[in-house]
């Protein structure tokens, strides 16, 4: 089974759900709406961890992949999950159980998805979508224009040149807490835009 | 570790930054996991940063990034621009000016006023241009004045290593200090001296000298004040 994950200018409004009882049993059962929930909101998430940790997109996906037929391996057990308010930590948990695996093993780690279940489907990128995103990419570029242009070169050396970030704030004479602020800043800006947009929910696309 | 200790600590920020160790990431992310404000947080940043980076490597440098890179490289960059032609050569001619005009008219003059006898009109003042009392005095501006200063040698008054004198200009700033050494001591009468101002200095109004003694350790006494109206000529 493959657990797709939506296309990357998909940014369906989906609100946080509360991960308890009636939540992991709508997903047992096959729930399609629930299941899209669960593996957009938990794509999302686990891009945003993996994305530091693994070089390549394919060995991104692989660990996506994995960790989410062994979440739904363990669900589906009589008894698969006794907390299951705690379903984000161990969603966590058995990313980091795929992740060890991965680096301890350079070959394919072997998929416990033996199921056959219907996989969640995503839908295609609409006009509505496309037009979304690029506002999006546009938000981003007023918040960079609206920088000092020391500000956007600092953001450019440490995420476009991925310079050692030690180096760069001595050259341009700040210190990391500089560079924090400046992050959050621009985070807080951008996500007011999102928000707007969104509600304040996890976009399904994770910026694969 | 909760929402708001990772609000707190900008966590989400050093988290993206990769400044967290291996602990307190595995920490922070098993909290995203489970806090919906910081799961979108993370989310958000991290779309924010993917699409700048995009952005960044587009949007075109309105400047040399080494003219913005931080304060040091600021001030070299100022001092740099000084030597810029458009500056520079106007500034150099100028200072070429100036050194031709010192070496050429100034500096002869000034040998010659160091090597040469003077003759300078001694100010009559009296005792009556002591304190308060005011002695209009007429001066010429090609050749200065001097102004007689005595300074009475009474041991009553207090032994002294040395004298220091203040002048002050009609505007009631200090124009002038110095000191003279004390005569020996056993001398009698007053310490005669002449305060000689050079006609470059000289403007009309009121002039104050101030006059103290300096002792062995250093205390100061104030022995005499004189004031005088200059009335400058020429």
């Amino acid at each position: 089974m493959v657990y797709l994950s939506p296309p990357p200018v998909v940014e369906p409004p989906l609100q946080f759900h509360s991960f308890d009882a009636v939540y992991v049993e709508s997903l047992c059962e096959g729930d399609r709406q629930t299941q899209e929930h669960f593996v957009g909101y938990f794509s999302a998430l686990l891009q945003v961890k993996l994305r530091a940790r693994l070089q390549s997109r394919h060995a991104i996906e692989d660990v996506r992949q994995e960790t989410f037929a062994r979440v739904f391996a363990v669900l589906r057990k009589e008894g698969g999950l006794k907390n299951p308010e705690r379903l984000g930590a161990f969603v966590n948990s058995v990313c980091n159980n795929v992740l060890f695996e991965t680096y301890r093993s350079s070959g394919r780690v072997e998929s416990l998805d033996l199921e056959d279940r219907p996989e969640p489907q995503a839908t295609g990128p609409d006009a509505l979508a496309i037009v979304s995103a690029r506002q999006m990419s546009d938000k981003v570029r007023e918040i960079l224009l609206d920088m000092a242009p020391r500000d956007r070169f600092l953001l450019k050396a440490v995420f476009l040149e991925q310079r050692d970030r030690e180096e760069v704030c001595r050259e341009f004479g700040v210190d990391r807490e500089y560079l924090r602020v400046l992050l959050h800043r621009a985070k807080q800006e951008f996500k007011t835009e999102y928000v707007k947009r969104h509600g304040g929910s996890v976009p399904l696309d994770a910026g694969a | 570790m909760n929402h708001n200790e990772a609000l707190e600590q900008m966590t989400v920020e050093r988290y993206l930054l990769g400044e967290l160790d291996a602990d307190a990431r595995e920490d922070f992310e098993e909290h995203m996991f489970c806090c919906p404000d910081c799961a979108l947080d993370s989310r958000v940043a991290t779309l924010f940063i993917e699409e700048a980076k995009a952005e960044l490597g587009e949007i075109a440098p309105t400047q040399p990034e080494v003219k913005d890179t931080g304060k040091r490289d600021k001030g070299r960059n100022r001092w740099y621009s000084w030597w810029r032609p458009a500056f520079a050569a106007p500034v150099f001619a100028a200072l070429v000016a100036v050194i031709g005009y010192q070496n050429l008219v100034t500096f002869p003059v000034l040998r010659n006023a160091a090597s040469q006898p003077a003759v300078v009109p001694v100010a009559p003042l009296s005792g009556a241009a002591r304190g308060e009392m005011r002695t209009t005095v007429v001066a010429d501006r090609g050749r200065g004045i001097a102004v007689p200063v005595d300074i009475p040698l009474d041991p009553g008054i207090g032994t002294f290593v040395s004298y220091s004198f203040e002048l002050y200009n009609p505007q009631g700033k200090l124009a002038w200090s110095g000191t003279i050494p004390a005569p020996a001591q056993g001398s009698a009468g007053d310490f005669e001296l002449s305060l000689v101002m050079p006609g470059g200095m000289l403007k009309d109004g009121i002039y104050s000298v101030s006059i103290s003694g300096t002792g062995a350790h250093g205390e100061s006494t104030p022995i005499e004040r004189y004031a005088f109206n200059l009335v400058v000529t020429k």
